[in-house]
């Protein structure tokens, strides 16, 4: 997948940017601040609907915009690429919604100039992201690993968005009752949630279970090249249901095994105590927990490996090659792992990397590739 | 609104109050608001009188919960239709949507909202037990659940269909379709027509 072309209006400190993109490699270089990584952001948000680091979607909108009750302010992001199947083009507003008593800022998408929902958008465009807080994938919280598998599964598949904007609505909905009635929960008001959780969540589930059964392995072959072999690299799922056996295993029956041996204990926390959103993913080398005794450097090399198996599965799963974003990837890394992650990228029809100075990247590597200097929201000639 | 400060003060009320309105946004507001500066005095004055007897002459049906200017309503009332077969509806404007099919001859009954426990609405809040009561003081001989096809409309119509599980009252569904996750007010007569007559049991 290649993007030709990426056009911002009023997006964090860009006003207005056409930029013309090319095969192969591009570095983005300049000072900090300069407006580099905002546009790999806007890739990715093109690609996933989401920034990767904004809390607000008001973040997204060129601050030199007067408070929101001014002038109606607004940031536009629109790419044009080449895909497997044709040309595709992708547009992401994001301004005031003014269908509701309180205007609030909405996200607006278009697909080839139609009008779309965020889920019929999602994974039209492919990115990689590799980013220096990658590692927190490693030893941050659950939430995150959960997060990595979910995005992932959301780029190949839209059904899984859908699925999952249902299971969370469900659960939301299963513990505003329980909040309401705890363990005087009455059965006839509770069994349709329950039914839904059990049937969503299994699903959900299954669709993590069969994707870890090919990214597992995928992940620990990119690990045992990035060190140059020796340490054996795991990745398993855990599920807050317990132990499941294969792909074939009654997960819905698991389910209503272990919420029936929750009983009043489930009622009475008023949360659900089990299902995906408990869920988690174990790491280890040479069978030891990775995150609580691994080095620094073992902990980026697996983030790095996760990352890497993660654009060899979009490619497993539809047949694209995704768009390659390396943010200031390549700061911590020594010359063999950075070596490997380059030549891992450069398999792939388009690279975007940033870095503060174009030195950091290797002389060959910027030779084959078009530099360009980002300064002050806008590129340098 | 930066010129508030400026304008008069009627001005401001006005485009305050119809801000107010769902679908309605302030430069909605705004727009409609000078709008109606602009209009004669008299088409101001007709559409003032028309707000000020929109709750007057509106009372709540008893039998459905449906809006009428008597109570019971026009349809409750009517010996055209079949008063055995009952289709339930979450809002007023899915009844509007269904009589629009022109292929619905029975009664309705409002609910006047789905079960969300994140809203603080469960069964307790809506119309249910009325409708229970109604189905069998009535001798009814089918439900339609015609919720809407989400997540609290299906949660609505599963909690109704147990309610008369064991009863010789038949309770059906609308066919799915129905565009899933939207709303019934919003589909168009041809696919709600077919939506009621394909409906299969709850
Ligand atoms: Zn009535």
């Amino acid at each position: 997948m290649i993007l030709r072309r990426l056009q911002l209006q009023h997006f964090r400190n860009y006003r207005r940017l056409d930029l013309s993109l090319e095969e192969g490699v591009t570095v983005l270089y300049g000072s900090n601040g300069a407006g580099k990584t905002n546009i790999l952001e806007a890739v990715f948000a093109l690609a996933t609907t989401k920034s990767f680091r904004a809390r607000t979607d008001r973040e997204l909108i060129d601050r030199r915009f007067e408070p929101l009750d001014g002038p109606f302010p607004f940031a536009r992001l629109s790419g044009e690429a080449d895909t497997a199947r044709g040309t595709l083009s992708v547009e992401m507003i994001i301004g005031l919604d003014g269908a509701t008593d309180a205007p609030v800022l909405r996200k607006r998408f278009r697909l080839d100039g139609t009008a779309r929902k965020a889920v019929d958008v999602v994974g039209r465009l492919k990115a990689v992201l590799f980013s220096p807080v990658d590692v927190d994938i490693v030893t941050g919280s659950p939430s995150l690993r959960r997060r990595f598998v979910d995005l992932m599964l959301c780029q190949v598949d839209s059904s899984y968005l859908r699925l999952l904007q249902s299971y969370t609505r469900v659960v939301q909905q299963r513990n505003a009752a329980l909040s309401r009635f705890g363990a005087r929960m009455p059965a006839q008001q509770l069994d349709f949630w329950d039914q839904r959780l059990m049937a969503d969540g299994s699903e959900i589930i299954g669709r993590r279970l069969e994707m870890m059964e090919w990214l597992g392995p995928c992940a620990a072959e990119m690990y045992m090249r990035l060190s140059g072999g020796g340490e054996a690299f795991a990745i398993e799922y855990v599920s807050s249901l317990g132990e499941i056996e294969g792909l074939n295993a009654d997960v819905q029956n698991l389910f209503s095994q272990r919420l029936r041996a929750l009983g009043t204990k489930g009622l009475e926390q008023r949360l659900t105590l089990v299902g995906p959103h408990r869920d988690d993913l174990s790491m280890t080398l040479d069978g030891v927990p990775l995150p609580s005794f691994g080095s620094r450097g073992q902990h980026r090399t697996a983030a790095l490996a996760m990352r890497m198996a993660e654009a060899a599965y979009i490619l497993h799963r539809t047949g694209e090659r995704p768009i390659m974003l390396l943010d200031e990837a390549l700061g911590e890394l020594d010359d063999r792992r950075r070596d490997h992650l380059l030549d891992f990228t450069a398999s792939h029809p388009q690279v975007l990397l940033t870095g503060t100075t174009a030195d950091l990247f290797p002389q060959d590597f910027r030779r084959r590739g078009a530099l360009i200097h980002v300064e002050g929201g806008a590129i340098a000639a | 609104m930066n010129e508030s400060s400026s304008r008069p003060r009627s001005i401001d009320r006005a485009v305050t109050e119809l801000a107010r309105l769902p679908g309605i946004g302030p430069k909605t507001a705004q727009r409609l608001t000078y709008h109606l500066l602009r209009s004669s005095g008299d088409q101001v004055l007709v559409l003032a009188e028309a707000l000020r007897n929109l709750k007057e002459g509106v009372v709540t049906c008893s039998v459905c919960f449906n809006m009428s200017d008597r109570n019971p309503c026009h349809i409750c009332e009517s010996p055209d239709r079949d008063h055995a077969v009952i289709c339930v509806v979450e809002n007023l404007l899915d009844l509007v949507a269904i009589e629009r099919t022109a292929r619905f001859r029975g009664v309705y009954h409002v609910l006047h909202g789905a079960i969300s426990p994140m809203d603080g609405i469960g069964p307790d809040e809506l119309r249910i037990r009325e409708l229970v009561q109604r189905a069998k003081d009535t001798s009814a001989t089918e439900v339609i659940l015609a919720t809407n096809p989400n997540l609290e409309g299906d949660a609505t119509a599963t909690y109704i269909a147990r309610l008369f599980e064991g009863s010789d009252i038949a309770v059906t569904r609308l066919a799915r379709g129905l565009p899933v996750g939207g709303d019934l007010e919003y589909a168009d007569e041809v696919t709600l027509g077919n939506a009621l007559a394909g409906r299969s049991s709850a």
